[in-house]
């Protein structure tokens, strides 16, 4: 077995995900409720409340561990296991790839367009944004950055003619 | 429909432009109102609308822009001046 993937696409990621959940929850669910739902949670009622979804950062193995040990946190508590097991606990891969890189806070974007949701997304994890001489930020954009307060910094080319 | 609103997007190059302007018109209710070259490979493409559509348009012809090829700029004019149609080619967004 190695020790480390090189690359893993997202369906690799997602059936070991799928398999260590598995073997989690088979560990801490009592005995002979595999099948259905455990005693005592009323799968029904809270049926039409979805959790949010949440996303994930999986570009390592410690991204992942670190990610199985939440998983595996959540499903101490009876209720969220059941929303696991239905599958209405929403879990998302966090985008990595693209013109835009995270360094320590900072949504960085080198060219093409700063979209509104480039913003949304910098807003919620909290980074601040840096939009590159060759990067253009849309109206709807720099709208959404004053609403939610987010700091929008552009860096103007060196040379000039 | 008013017409109240212009965008702009500018690329460099013409492949770049029609695909911005084919989002635009795809993503919201606006009309293109005029593409000009200026040289140099730049070329922009310049559309009517509500203000909302104009800006959820230029934010779809934008990220085409960029994805497609080099995207210079974009820019909304919300209620632009009459003034703005004796000189420019709005298309007449500036009469209302």
């Amino acid at each position: 077995m190695s020790e480390r993937e090189p690359s893993l696409s997202t369906a690799e990621l997602r059936a070991a995900v799928r398999s260590v959940l598995r073997e989690v929850l088979r560990d801490r669910l009592p005995e002979g409720s595999a099948g259905g739902l455990p005693e005592g949670v009323p799968g029904s009622a809270d049926r039409g409340t979805p959790a949010p979804v949440r996303d994930v950062v999986l570009r390592s193995d410690a991204d992942l561990t670190a990610f199985v040990r939440e998983v595996a946190e959540l499903a101490e508590d009876p209720q969220r296991r059941a929303a696991l097991r239905a599958g209405r606990h929403g879990f998302r891969l966090a985008a990595t790839a693209g013109a835009a890189a995270v360094a320590s806070g900072v949504l960085r974007v080198e060219r093409g367009a700063v979209t509104e949701r480039m913003v949304r997304r910098a807003a919620d994890a909290g980074h601040r944004l840096v939009v590159g001489p060759r990067a253009v930020l849309t109206p709807l954009a720099r709208d959404r950055a004053r609403s939610l307060g987010i700091a929008v910094e552009k860096e103007h080319a060196e040379k000039e003619d | 429909m008013t017409n109240n609103a212009i965008g702009m997007i500018e690329t460099k190059g013409y492949v770049a432009a029609l695909a911005a302007a084919d989002a635009m018109v795809k993503a919201a209710n606006v009309t293109i109102v005029g593409r000009v070259e200026v040289g140099d490979g730049l070329v922009a493409v310049t559309i009517l609308g509500d203000v909302g559509a104009v800006k959820a348009a230029t934010e779809a012809g934008a990220e085409t822009a960029g994805q497609v090829g080099d995207l210079v700029s974009v820019h909304v004019i919300p209620r632009p001046h009459a003034e703005l149609g004796r000189h420019f080619d709005t298309g007449g967004g500036s009469q209302a």
